[in-house]
């Protein structure tokens, strides 16, 4: 490894939002950015910004974000220094971090022997259950054999939840409420885990009612300063992947926040761990917490914690990774205001959230005071099914929760995609409910609440669209226009219809 | 279309574009005021009520957005209104339902086969798109008349992959 605070230069092995956003904090600290990139990223913003990009040719993530030969190729040649990995690709890939530093460089993340402790989540609870924190009832090994888990299943008590010990983001993870759909389940959930991780090892936990996630950011050096930064609700679920994520929770009184945070600073004690991680729990109505597991990466809601804190998480990855210290202390950590994170995905949720692809043919994103946009996207940008199908994140911040679920409705009102479906209507129906105004909400919101509904429009607002639409189709097609008393309908337009047609 | 109605639901607004500038709304006259932004939306000042609007891109439906909310609607024409008499329900059999693929994926698992009668809601088939295992289930209950794709067959988004009877 490179002597510490030698880093001048930076890949970034991710494509998207995050790219763009660990780009952005390499540039401002003075630093060189590399980005790497798939064909069909060609036009992304990531590339256009950077100060070089590399193309990894092939079609399958695993001939490009994923494949690590030529991407410490890339890096050896281009003379960077340190390789950053974003979320998801090989972020928490402990042979990757091993590859890194074998080649001379710095992989800006934990040290190899945490990723793998904690990147298994059988591991992860071992080392949690040293550390003294309650975990969830269930088996600590990976499930071998089926009959032996069923047993064990039952002596815990239906619903059982099935998840992938390797993985993560709601991939490989299943609930068998009861004994007769669990072998099938485990089979679903393995294969999806193999396919996504390479892990086809599934492990098995007590599945707690009507749960809250919460979870703590942690950031950690190597001269043992261990700090938290308070919690994120991530509740707002569908398919366990987070929609919306709020800081603070609506919920947690300090002296809870304290005694999450310290849990959550001692099992990264446990393990020595070092940069930014995520400590993530699960709450019950009672107010109780058991450990879920620890995300060793940058997590994808990390904008909320730096909006409430006012710190740059990113950067301050980067810096521990050169070998900075951290000069705060835990007392001078004080959360102000409220911020909501809102993931604006290309998925349809009127149709099970699922993934809506095609061509972004416009994009207006919000601006305004307390508002922050962290986009992957541009006008043009091809929505494909090869990717995670997040756009963009919407983070609102205000002096508290009320002001800023408004200042976020606001800004999702006035947020514009066309091309794709996405997921702002439901983030819209969500900030409306009252189970969310009231903060009384858990991971089964969605589940239990959410049905698609039409709008119900004002008859003015109905005039106004159908006006627009009318005269729109009547400026499409003016052959169609037959009737010579009547006015040409391209005059009821202020800017006539050459000046606006697509194309 | 200078004569056109608004359906929605059970509600008919009855329009007619007259002198630029002037819309005729169930009898009433209303000032509007239309540009179309390079982004593709409208924006209309309907008396001075701002709305900005934004098309859909499904071509088959009337659907439009303002402030994030959906709004649905169908446009008649004196002439939409004879076509769609004429017509009638001929072009279709309501009992048929066909699902098609909702995005490009790989079909990695047929849960049914052909000739077995489905609930609605039960899981027909899964579909791996975006790393996800994607289950697509039965939107009515009745009999799979038709399997119109196979395991581990690619398909495109729109593609017919099964037809049931109601």
């Amino acid at each position: 490894m490179k002597p510490a605070g030698k880093i001048r230069k930076i890949l970034i092995a991710n494509r998207g939002e995050i790219a763009l956003r660990i780009q952005r904090a390499v540039r401002e600290l003075g630093m060189q950015s590399v980005a790497v990139f798939a064909s069909n990223d060609r036009l992304a913003p990531f590339v256009i910004h950077s100060d070089e990009a590399y193309l990894l040719d092939g079609v399958s993530t695993a001939d490009t974000y994923l494949n690590i030969p030529r991407i410490l190729s890339i890096a050896v040649e281009s003379g960077v220094d340190a390789i950053h990995p974003g979320y998801g690709f090989l972020s928490e890939n402990a042979e990757f971090a091993e590859a890194v530093a074998a080649a001379g460089l710095t992989f800006i993340g934990p040290r190899p022997d945490v990723l793998r402790q904690l990147g298994s989540k059988t591991s992860a609870r071992e080392l949690a259950g040293r550390a003294n924190i309650p975990i969830v009832p269930g088996t600590v090994e990976p499930i071998t054999d089926i009959q032996a888990a069923k047993a064990i299943a039952a002596s815990i008590g239906f619903p059982i939840l099935i998840k992938a010990s390797g993985g993560g983001g709601g991939k490989g993870m299943r609930v068998a409420s009861s004994p007769e759909e669990f072998e099938n389940l485990v089979e679903r959930a393995s294969s999806e885990a193999l396919k996504s991780f390479a892990d086809a090892r599934v492990y098995i936990e007590k599945f707690l009612i009507d749960p809250r996630h919460i979870e703590i950011q942690i950031l950690a050096d190597s001269a043992d300063n261990v700090l938290h930064f308070g919690e994120r609700e991530c509740s707002i679920q569908r398919r366990h992947q987070k929609l919306i994520e709020e800081c603070p929770s609506a919920i947690l009184e300090p002296q809870l926040r304290q005694q999450m945070g310290e849990a959550a600073v001692r099992i990264a004690r446990q393990c020595s761990y070092t940069g930014v991680g995520t400590v993530e729990f699960l709450l019950d109505k009672e107010l109780n917490f058991y450990f879920l597991e620890v995300n060793t990466r940058i997590q994808v809601e990390h904008p909320i914690t730096e909006m409430v804190y006012g710190i740059d998480l990113v950067k301050w990855q980067i810096e521990i990774s050169g070998g900075k210290t951290i000069p705060f202390t835990q007392d001078s950590i004080k959360p102000v205001g409220h911020a909501i994170e809102c993931r604006i995905c290309a998925e349809d949720p009127e149709n099970g959230f699922l993934p809506s692809t095609g061509d972004v043919l416009s994009y207006v994103p919000s601006e305004g005071p307390g508002i922050r946009n962290d986009s992957g996207i541009t006008v043009g940008t091809k929505v494909t099914s090869s990717y995670d199908p997040l756009l963009a994140k919407l983070i609102a911040w205000d002096v508290d929760r009320t002001s800023a679920i408004a200042r976020m409705t606001r800004a999702l009102e006035d947020y514009h995609v066309a091309g794709v479906k996405t997921t702002i209507p439901f983030c819209l129906w969500t900030l409306a409910q009252p189970a969310f105004v009231g903060g009384s909400y858990d991971i089964n919101f969605i589940q239990k609440f959410y049905k698609p509904s039409k709008s119900d429009p004002t008859d003015r607002t109905l005039s106004a669209a159908g006006i627009a639409l009318a005269l729109l189709e009547d400026s499409l097609h003016p052959s169609a226009v037959t009737d010579s008393n009547a006015a040409p309908t391209s005059s009821h337009w202020k800017n006539g219809p050459e000046g606006w047609r697509r194309r | 279309m200078k004569k056109f109605s608004i359906l929605s639901g059970n509600c008919e607004q009855r329009c007619e574009l007259r002198l630029p500038g002037i819309c005729i709304v169930d009898g009433n006259e209303h000032r509007i005021d239309a540009v179309r932004l390079l982004d593709g939306r409208i924006h209309l000042l309907l008396d001075g009520t701002s709305h900005l609007i934004s098309e859909s891109n499904e071509p088959s439906m009337r659907r439009t957005s303002v402030r994030n909310r959906e709004i649905t609607f169908t446009l008649e024409t004196a002439e939409s209104k004879l076509i769609r008499a004429a017509l009638g329900n001929r072009h279709a059999d309501p009992d048929i339902v066909e699902l098609r693929a909702p995005m490009p994926g790989l079909v990695s698992r047929c849960e049914i086969s052909e000739g077995a009668f489905v609930e609605s809601g039960q899981g027909l088939l899964i579909l791996d798109a975006m790393k996800m295992e994607n289950e697509l289930k039965a939107p009515v209950k009745g009999t799979v008349t038709k399997l119109h794709v196979k395991e581990k067959e690619a398909v495109e988004k729109g593609q017919l992959l099964i037809t049931i009877q109601q």
